[in-house]
């Protein structure tokens, strides 16, 4: 009997033979599951990987959204801007439209994602992938007591994009957050519930501003705060946790 | 679409008609329908054991070892691509293997996947073709039978490649090496099993078929599950029916069919991937949907439109045309006021404060557009390029930007001087597929796998399987790098 495994060009007998493969095979069926391409998408897939935390922990590159789907279901994009931008070219302007997303679970992380296209559809849709490829996780502090959960940046912070500068200032609990509808957005779904914010540069460059922002979140993360000058106990990569042998004691990093 | 274009332009046309790709997706062998996979069925699969197309003359172990670990190599993959050009290409088959250890792969990558090609001519010594009754032009042919020539060549029973040396007991079982050998007498149930004589069979079965070396009636149906067939004495009898034997068999020789059957599984699980036959689909897209994605990034040269910029074009357009009409009937020179028109167009450009903003992201492009074109079909392990003979091949779909092979990367075909050019690429979807633990630090692991072989397939007398070229390409190790911070490793992320 004829298999429909043949490739290439031999008349009859490569090619294309049999059309429709498997049986139940939907359509519908195809689009819902995922196939993993990269390593840390098939470890996430075969639930590897408990948290997302743990992939920021290593700075691991997510390259597929839908490890970022499955880590945090409850994402809400917001369009900042549909900009339209034009390029000159002998037969006149050539228009296509740039969106700006923003993405968060208003619970510690936040996304930002830029796309440019012809249809603003695609570019939105475009911009909501990038943005969940660039999820970062953002920490929270107090501003005085240390009670209940935390609610405001943790230090003072500022991010800088082309001329635009945005500091985020520690907020007493109940201020709500003080700054422009662009960054407060961003602020909102990032799980800030208290700050202040300063702004300088042009900030009608909107592009600019919210990039800006952006970084200052970002940077959260990248303060080294006195609770945190105890010496970090590390932890095995994901890549290298199930390993057969086990990994040296922790005294030889010390040296 | 790939449609023959009877005229073909000989101008350098710069979109020329591309041939489709040919993809192809992992299945499981369909047992009840068609059987298990045999060598005259002349299908592409991958995992098991390699069905040699030339059953006389097998690959030997020394050409296919590993080049870190000096080990035999895996089988991976094998495709029937026949062609119809060289007459000794009209069967064709294509072999991949790979070492199975991750860690070669990471010391040299371009040293653990090696290609062999095979080929017959139509008229062989191996295989017939089934004689047809009816005229049916359209199909050429209904499939081949095998020659029983009894040249079949021994193969190991653990890797499938040439095995020249037997159990030493029993001398039933091959093997290619001492080390396959421990293997199978240790690991697998050959020490429970050697020497024990299959028990006496009914008058039209044939247990012998159930012995090892060189029958596949009897192994491939390993996809499903792993359970063991113990109680499940239905399904073994159906797998006899297929191997031609009608009588139903006693308890004994049921256990030792569970036995050989637990011994083949036992053996795969250290060497072999799992079995699964590849069937080809034709990529079907719309280009023009595709190619709007893919030059997406802002260039430097987009300015932003100023507020309300519909409303000026539209109401400048108007202003032109009034313009024009009324020079129209000033003078007669149409051209020239049409020409001052257009220069005011440059109007729309607007002026502000900052009209150049670094709205740059920095993204992987070459994997997202990879991405955007396997979304089409997600569960797609191969992609076959050299469809047509008229039309151009397409170019390999690449994960990355670095790894690219140039022109001079790629050796020329060392028996006939002609060049290579690009075949297939395996995807990493396969790895899925293979049955292997991810989490490993010494997991297989690539970006994409790509196939270059011999344009003219040359065929070389005596020399029946040729090498020919993979290069591997990984992906790039950026994410999403969008901001100017950087998370250092110092940082605990507790969770209260």
């Amino acid at each position: 009997m004829i298999r429909r495994g043949g490739f290439g060009r031999g008349r009859g007998r490569g090619g294309d033979r049999g059309r429709g493969r498997g049986r139940g095979r939907g359509g519908k069926d195809e689009k819902e599951t995922w196939t993993p391409v990269t390593k840390l998408g098939r470890l996430v897939k075969d639930r590897k990987i408990q948290s997302i935390e743990q992939i920021y922990l290593f700075s691991l590159p997510i390259k597929e959204y839908q490890i970022v789907d499955y880590f945090l279901p409850s994402l809400k994009d917001e369009v900042m801007k549909i900009m339209p931008v034009q390029k000159q070219t002998r037969a006149g302007q050539r228009t296509r439209f740039k969106a700006f997303v923003v993405i968060g679970d208003s619970n510690g992380h936040v996304g930002l994602g830029v796309k440019c296209s012809k249809e603003v559809a695609t570019a939105i849709r475009g911009a909501i992938i990038l943005a969940k490829l660039s999820v970062i996780p953002v920490r929270r502090g107090y501003w005085g007591s240390i009670m209940n959960e935390p609610h405001t940046v943790p230090c003072k912070v500022t991010g800088k994009c082309g001329s635009a500068v945005t500091r985020l200032v520690p907020a007493p609990r109940g201020t709500g957050i003080v700054a422009a509808p662009v960054p407060k957005k961003l602020l909102q779904l990032a799980g800030v519930t208290d700050c202040y914010t300063q702004a300088f540069g042009s900030t009608r460059t909107l592009g600019n501003f919210v990039k800006a922002t952006f970084a200052a979140i970002g940077n959260t993360y990248s303060y080294l705060t006195p609770d945190l000058w105890a010496e970090t106990q590390f932890t095995m990569s994901p890549y290298q946790q199930y390993t057969d042998f086990l990994a040296k004691p922790q005294e030889k990093r010390r040296a | 679409m790939a449609d023959h274009d009877d005229h073909m332009d000989q101008d350098n046309v710069p979109q020329e008609e591309e041939a489709q790709v040919m993809l192809g997706f992992a299945e499981p062998v369909d047992l009840e329908e068609h059987g298990p996979l045999l060598a005259e069925d002349f299908c592409s699969k991958m995992g098991g054991l390699p069905i040699w197309l030339n059953p006389e003359h097998v690959l030997d172990t020394k050409t296919m070892s590993c080049d870190q670990c000096h080990k035999p190599m895996t089988f991976l993959v094998q495709l029937y691509s026949p062609e119809d050009h060289p007459e000794e290409a009209f069967h064709r088959v294509i072999y991949v293997f790979c070492c199975k250890n991750g860690a070669c792969h990471k010391k040299s990558p371009q040293g653990c996947f090696k290609v062999v090609r095979s080929q017959l001519g139509q008229y062989n010594p191996y295989y017939t073709p089934v004689s047809k009754d009816e005229e049916d032009a359209a199909e050429e042919n209904e499939g081949w039978e095998p020659l029983d020539n009894n040249k079949h060549a021994k193969t190991c029973f653990v890797c499938g490649m040439y095995g020249p040396k037997t159990c030493s007991r029993c001398h039933k079982v091959s093997y290619c090496s001492a080390e396959h050998q421990s293997i199978h007498w240790t690991k697998g149930l050959h020490k429970q099993l050697c020497g024990t004589q299959p028990p006496p069979t009914p008058a039209t079965a044939d247990l012998s078929e159930l012995s090892i070396s060189d029958n596949k009636a009897s192994k491939d149906d390993d996809e499903d599950d792993e359970d063991e067939y113990d109680e499940d004495g239905n399904l073994i009898e159906k797998k006899h029916k297929k191997a031609g034997i009608t009588q139903t068999l006693t308890k004994e020789q049921q256990d030792y069919a569970n036995k050989l059957d637990i011994d083949f599984r036992l053996v795969e699980r250290m060497n072999r991937f799992p079995e699964l036959e590849i069937i080809s689909e034709a990529e079907v897209f719309d280009q023009e949907a595709l190619e709007e994605g893919l030059a997406d990034e802002s260039s430097g040269d987009e300015q932003e439109a100023e507020e309300g910029w519909e409303e000026k074009a539209a109401a400048l357009k108007l202003k032109r045309e009034k313009k024009a009409a009324m020079l129209a009937k000033k003078n007669g020179g149409v051209s020239k006021s049409l020409e001052t028109a257009e220069s005011s167009m440059n109007a729309l450009v607007p002026v502000g404060d900052e009209v150049y903003e670094n709205t740059k992201t920095d993204i992987d492009s070459a994997f997202l557009t990879f991405q955007k074109r396997i979304a089409l079909y997600p569960d797609q392990v191969l992609r076959y390029a050299r469809m047509e003979y008229e039309l151009t091949n397409p170019e390999p779909l690449y994960v990355s930007n670095i790894g690219i092979p140039k022109a001079g990367d790629i050796p020329p075909c060392p028996d006939c001087g002609q060049e290579r050019t690009f075949e297939f690429q395996i995807l990493p979807q396969m790895l899925n597929y293979l049955g292997i633990d991810h989490s490993a630090a010494d997991a297989l692991d690539f970006g994409t796998v790509l196939v270059y072989s011999c344009k003219e397939n040359c065929h070389v007398e005596g020399k029946h399987y040729q090498h020919e070229v993979a290069i591997v390409q990984h992906f790039s190790e950026d994410g999403m790098q969008g901001t100017n911070m950087n998370i250092t490793p110092n940082v605990s992320v507790s969770s209260k």
